[in-house]
């Protein structure tokens, strides 16, 4: 035992002076740097934690949030297509801050004639205009489409003062709100409501010709409060159209006056149902309560339609309250089908509900209400059991948007009720990706505003887990194919976005507005990086535990991009800095290939590096321990004898340490590899990732071996690695699975494949 | 906020630019085709990808009413009408003359038909004008835009065409 650990040691020195040697040779002198290691913490990224927000990602001793709670009255004007509102918000300050003035963001004069919106890009002249964009345009009045305050005033019904640029509202206090203190004020409003389908809002009408009706969906329609935070003070950065919402928790007294004829659904629980449904309806609504796997009709199509035939003078109102939400939406019309279902999230019953204008049917009331509930099934387990009573889906032509327990989304059928697999896949998409918003960002609550990712890109994440469970939960859903046909999550979908040109491609950690494509941007790209990081870097039990930590600990609270990166690691001692520097600080790319294989033997002389080094230091090998050497086919100290000889046989410095060291017994079992192999694998990408080599040998077998990312933190461009075996080696494939979005993977293998052009592969994909 | 369906793969910075602010919302129609000039071969390989009810609703538009693009119930035909409406759709040109394509056939990927075509042996295109117009779906979709990624040796270069400016030319 001492014997070798002397030549180990030997070795070692000798290695290390032979480096130096060589290098001070041939050395120019560089200048020194900083740590450019990969693998550097992010120090520099991450803020310091602090007493708010803890080292670990969680909330700290002192997190604090604010609270807005409002009473509002609403009116839907469907003649003239206006809303009007009269609301009331009561704002508690529970940071440790007095704050002189208060924002209030007034989202709907992005629509106002004077918007900026419009005048932010700077593209110049299209090369062409499609007629309908064109007349849009430059020959169009601009819809007004802006809030009209009627007034602002304080809790004695005093006029406030307030300042307002763009969609911001500053409401100018007597005096400061101080810490713990609370204020109430009253803003009494109204708008045109615009035609969603027409000018590409969130939220508006759909106006449909045949019947002279509209389907109303209402959202980010009133004042609502701005987020005051300990990380941006007040969160008040324009809405320019792209990056969503920032919105603080609180409770909703929300009544709204539509026509009597209409049907309506909103955040919150329905607190007059007695008063607004028919005793059909209620008897309905009982039994659905109950029906576990078939959605029950509330309101049928046939209903649907006879209303829609009228047009109601009276009106009806509905009264709900929400706790504990960020946000109220709703949804309205006389065209509405309407159906639910009861699904069981831990030990409660949510209502999965669906309403839809006939345009709708045949694919929605077959396949809504059973995504909502599949989705809630699959989020809930992977992050916490849906805190609210119900999950609304509604039907609205070209939407996919979201509010806290009602989201909006696409997914028409043509007229004669035919579709295409793309319409039904895609509506399904949709509500699976809309219903999840319920959990990233309503509940665990993100700044969409600064940080489009963390809701997109979580909830992209989880929609793909989703869509594959529902497609597991509902075969009839996916027919033929063997599972559901998701878009985005698997790594080979990401990689044309990164191998595409780096002048308009912007990290993850980028704004909204100043990305140049937001769908890989901030739904594909971190969707697949986490996909990469649960299945192949950290494994799913380990992955699982810390995101659903992540989500447990903001649920309700207001996490950050560090929150979530540092509980990933907190949770799983995974060290993940290189992670995430690589795939959401950088536009960095992953590229891993294998270089070079060379074959060595055992032999008994030293190799010329070896000889020249004994020269140097005027030793003979005498002076040195005994020691085992490795040739190569090119090399001096090789010979052709060497060849299928055992170790042991070629080095007799070998065969005496194995006499002297081991028993008969433990020499006839030990291992003697007769193949050496010197791989070299190569980096040209950026992002380190781990290296998973496929190793064939001569006897058919295959070996799988995933070197840890650290393999190349201390060279980030090449790393070497010593097979020894008793087989003779035949291939090697990096990546054999496809699971990093290797952007080229022509480097992949060796011996090196002779490179088929796709044309002539599809070519073959044809004849077969 | 769910970006559309019809964001895919291949989309170009070209094409962003020319997407305006809201848009990501919405759907739009777009092709991408590789085109690459085969040294050894002296021929022109064209890889179309299409989204599958976009060409299956123009070939019902045209031909049959029931026509099906449909990979699992493909109609008998549907080669024959392929062929017909890309030798129609997509040209070549080199100096103003009409470069033969030949319709090698159709596979699917996703929701995406991939077109496959090939020049007939072309001699020295040296210093001579390329022009390649695609103008697949544009009688259909007025949104229509059908991107080209040209690859010819050194050469990489990558146009939008939409309907009016369907053609991209180039010197070689």
């Amino acid at each position: 035992m001492k014997k070798s650990l002397l030549i180990f040691t030997a070795l070692g020195l000798l290695f290390n002076i032979n480096l130096q040697a060589q290098e001070e040779g041939e050395m120019q002198r560089k200048q020194g740097h900083y740590n450019q290691s990969k693998f550097k913490q992010l120090y520099e990224e991450f803020s310091s934690p602090n007493t708010y927000r803890s080292a670990s990602g969680a909330p700290g001793p002192d997190y604090y949030q604010q609270q807005a709670d409002y009473d509002m009255k609403i009116t839907l004007d469907d003649k003239n297509a206006r809303i009007y509102g009269e609301e009331t918000i009561t704002y508690t300050n529970n940071s440790p801050d007095a704050l002189e003035f208060l924002w209030v963001q007034l989202d709907q004069n992005v629509r106002a004639v004077d918007s900026k919106s419009p005048l932010r890009n700077g593209n110049g002249v299209n090369m062409a205009y499609t007629a309908g964009n064109f007349a849009q345009t430059y020959m169009t009045e601009a819809f007004d489409g802006g809030f009209n305050i009627d007034y602002v005033k304080n809790a004695n019904g005093k006029p406030l003062s307030y300042t307002i640029n763009q969609t911001m509202m500053r409401i100018n206090l007597p005096s400061a709100l101080q810490s713990g203190g609370q204020v109430s004020f009253s803003i009494k409003w109204w708008y045109n409501i615009p035609d969603h389908t027409v000018n590409r809002a969130r939220s508006g009408y759909e106006y449909f010709a045949k019947d002279g009706n509209r389907a109303y969906v209402i959202a980010q329609f009133f004042p609502r409060m701005a987020v005051y935070n300990d990380v941006e003070g007040w969160q008040n950065h324009q809405f320019w159209g792209s990056g969503e919402f920032a919105l603080p928790f609180g409770n909703y007294t929300v009544e709204i006056t539509a026509p009597a004829d209409h049907v309506l659904d909103a955040t919150g629980v329905l607190q007059n149902r007695k008063d607004v449904f028919s005793k059909t309806m209620m008897k309905r609504y009982n039994q659905a309560k109950k029906s576990y796997d078939t959605p029950v009709m509330i309101v049928t199509q046939e209903e649907a339609e006879a209303a829609e035939k009228g047009f109601a003078e009276k009106t009806k109102t509905w009264k709900f309250y929400a706790e504990n939400v960020r946000d109220f939406g709703f949804a309205s019309s006389r065209k509405f089908i309407w159906d639910m279902m009861a699904v069981k999230i831990g030990n409660k019953d949510v209502m999965a509900v669906s309403m839809y204008p006939k345009e709708g049917n045949p694919l929605w009331e077959e396949w809504s209400t059973k995504a909502v509930a599949s989705t809630l099934i699959t989020y809930s387990e992977h992050t916490f059991d849906y805190p609210y009573h119900k999950a609304i889906s509604v039907h609205a032509k070209n939407q996919g948007m979201e509010y806290p327990m009602i989201c909006w989304n696409y997914g028409r059928p043509n007229e004669d009720g035919s579709y295409s697999e793309r319409t039904k896949y895609g509506m399904m998409s949709v509500i699976i990706h809309e219903v999840g918003h319920n959990f990233f960002p309503m509940i665990v609550n993100s700044d969409e505003r600064q940080w489009g990712w963390m809701d997109e890109g979580l909830d992209t994440f989880m929609q793909y887990i989703a869509e594959q469970e529902f497609g597991q939960a509902f075969p009839d859903a996916i027919g033929e194919l063997e599972k559901y046909p998701s878009r985005r999550g698997e790594p080979s979908k990401i990689v044309p976005y990164m191998s595409g040109d780096q002048d308009y491609i912007a990290p993850i950690m980028s704004n909204p507005e100043n990305v140049y494509n937001l769908g890989p941007n901030a739904y594909g790209k971190p969707a697949t990086a986490l996909n990469i990081l649960r299945e192949t870097v950290m494994g799913e039990e380990l992955f699982d535990h810390a995101f659903k930590t992540y989500a447990q600990r903001w649920m309700f609270k207001h996490p950050t991009p560090e929150d979530f990166f540092r509980t990933m690691e907190d949770a799983s001692a995974v060290d993940l800095d290189w992670f995430w520097r690589g795939w959401f600080y950088t536009t960095d790319y992953v590229d891993i290939g294998v270089k070079d294989v060379k074959k060595y033997y055992v032999s008994s002389e030293p190799s010329e590096q070896m000889k020249a080094y004994m020269a140097a230091q005027g030793i003979s090998e005498a002076d040195l321990p005994p020691l085992v050497y490795l040739a190569s086919e090119d090399s001096p100290n090789f010979s052709e004898e060497l060849k299928g000889k055992s170790p042991s046989e070629s080095s007799k410095n070998l065969n005496e340490f194995m006499l002297d060291n081991m028993t008969a017994a433990e020499r006839s079992a030990v291992k003697e590899p007769k193949y050496f192999y010197e791989v070299t694998f190569d980096k040209p990408g950026g992002i380190p990732m781990p290296l998973i080599v496929e190793y064939s040998y001569a006897d058919g077998s295959k070996e799988r071996i995933t070197y840890p990312p650290e393999i190349w933190r201390k060279n980030d461009a090449e790393v070497k690695r010593v097979i020894a075996s008793e087989k003779e080696l035949t291939g090697i494939i990096v990546d054999p699975q496809a699971e990093t979005a290797d952007i080229d993977t022509t480097n992949n293998a060796w011996p090196k494949e002779a490179p088929k052009s796709e044309f002539d592969s599809l070519r073959e994909e044809i004849k077969d | 906020m769910q970006l559309n369906k019809h964001f895919k793969n291949g989309i170009l910075t070209a094409m962003i630019l020319l997407v305006s602010s809201f848009s990501t919302e919405h759907k739009f129609y777009l092709s991408v085709s590789e085109v690459n000039f085969n040294e050894e071969k002296a021929t022109f390989e064209i890889i179309g990808r299409y989204f599958i009810d976009d060409v299956q609703e123009v070939l019902q538009m045209r031909y049959e009413n029931n026509l099906s693009l449909d990979p699992e119930q493909l109609s008998p035909k549907i080669d024959f009408y392929l062929e017909r409406y890309f030798s129609q759709k997509f040209d070549l040109r080199l100096n103003g003359q009409k470069v033969i394509l030949n319709y090698v056939g159709k596979t699917f990927k996703g929701d995406q038909v991939i077109i496959l075509l090939q020049s007939t042996t072309v001699e020295n295109t040296e210093g001579k004008r390329l022009e390649i117009e695609n103008k697949v779906l544009m009688e259909l979709f007025e949104e229509q835009k059908n991107l080209i990624h040209l690859r010819m040796s050194n050469l990489k270069k990558s146009a939008v065409l939409i309907s009016g400016n369907s053609v991209f030319k180039l010197m070689l």
